[in-house]
């Protein structure tokens, strides 16, 4: 029987997921997934080797991947985001190796993949499986993508001071109200929208309402508020725009020999 | 009886702009009477709010309102329409 032995060595090429964007305004991260590169050397002896050349995505790396993301972005919505490649072929290259071949790259539901076989002369397949941990280095490929999501992004922003709460004039509900109805808009506001946030930032920061019953609608309105002391107020309008982002693949690299 | 549901038309009708004739009268009393059913609406919309949710909410709506009503008015026509109780959360009814 012929003598069998094979190990795994698993590295990254690249350490971080491929984020594209970290949207403060919506809390949410934009990433594309980062698949497994994943070499598989079958020695033939003599007659060299087979490299079996395969990109994936593994629901277990994609889950770490996310874990990861979520420590890193904590209170941030994590949105994964289809990585398009830019390219029909790309080039992997091992120079220890002298190898240099051109690879299609396909597109399938998650991202880019590719699923390609050729053979190593004797001396190529010895190389490779003395390179081992030095793999990492050894191995280019780059996979230039394209992303396009839309994302929410600030259109018009404005920042006021405490003022901006109407001060000790405020001491019922009916003020609240009268304050904010008679309020002038601000000349650097253009949009309603940013407006109607800055009004509701006042109402969520300047004002604390104690717990005593209300049975009417003219206890409501006479109903006591406290003035609290803000250090900002901001009104903001975000717009929901198309974004295409490009960026070169984020990989795992695993070698498998047979 | 008929007084009580009188009431939020008469609330509504002394809202139209004074010294306007009686057909622009009317139409003034047809776009509250839209605005005040729309703002009902809207407050009752927001029912069962935690006590200071449902305060700044309704703060908000009365203060963004189309109605051309005073804040008076407003309150009085919302006291005729709907039942309010607030402890813990807020409740709103209609009558």
């Amino acid at each position: 029987m012929k003598s069998f032995f094979a190990f795994l060595l698993l590295f990254s090429i690249n350490t971080y997921a491929a984020v594209l964007e970290v949207n403060s305004s919506e809390s949410k991260v934009y990433y594309t997934v980062t698949p497994t590169l994943q070499l598989n050397l079958v020695d033939l002896g003599s007659d060299g080797g087979m490299l079996t050349v395969f990109l994936e995505y593994r629901g277990n790396d994609i889950s770490q991947e996310l874990k990861q993301l979520h420590v890193q972005y904590p209170n941030f919505q994590i949105q994964a985001v289809i990585a398009r490649s830019a390219n029909e072929y790309v080039d992997l290259e091992i120079p220890d190796l002298g190898l240099k071949k051109s690879l299609r790259v396909n597109q399938g539901q998650t991202g880019p993949y590719i699923n390609s076989q050729f053979m190593l002369t004797a001396a190529q397949t010895k190389k490779l499986k003395n390179l081992q941990r030095s793999l990492k280095e050894s191995v280019r490929l780059q996979i230039p993508v394209r992303a396009s999501y839309s994302s929410g992004q600030v259109i018009e922003s404005v920042t006021l001071d405490e003022s901006a709460c109407g001060g000790a004039k405020v001491t019922s509900v009916q003020d609240i109200i009268a304050h904010l109805g008679n309020m002038k808009r601000p000349e650097s506001i253009k949009k309603d929208k940013t407006f109607s946030s800055l009004k509701q930032d006042i109402l969520d920061k300047c004002y604390g309402i104690n717990s005593t019953q209300i049975n009417s609608f003219a206890e409501l309105m006479k109903h006591p508020v406290n003035l609290e002391h803000p250090a900002s107020l901001n009104g903001v309008t975000t717009e929901i725009v198309a974004q295409e982002r490009f960026s070169v693949l984020s990989l795992n690299l695993e070698l498998e020999v047979n | 009886m008929k007084g009580l549901m009188l009431l939020p038309i008469l609330l509504l009708a002394a809202c139209a702009p004074s010294g306007s004739n009686n057909n622009n009268g009317n139409e003034n009393i047809k776009a509250e009477s839209f605005q005040c059913e729309i703002l009902k609406e809207h407050v009752l919309a927001i029912s069962g709010m935690p006590k200071q949710e449902y305060l700044k909410s309704f703060a908000k709506l009365i203060a963004e309102r189309e109605s051309s009503c005073t804040l008076e008015q407003v309150t009085k026509y919302l006291d005729a329409v709907l039942s309010i109780q607030c402890a813990n959360d807020c409740t709103t009814k209609e009558k």
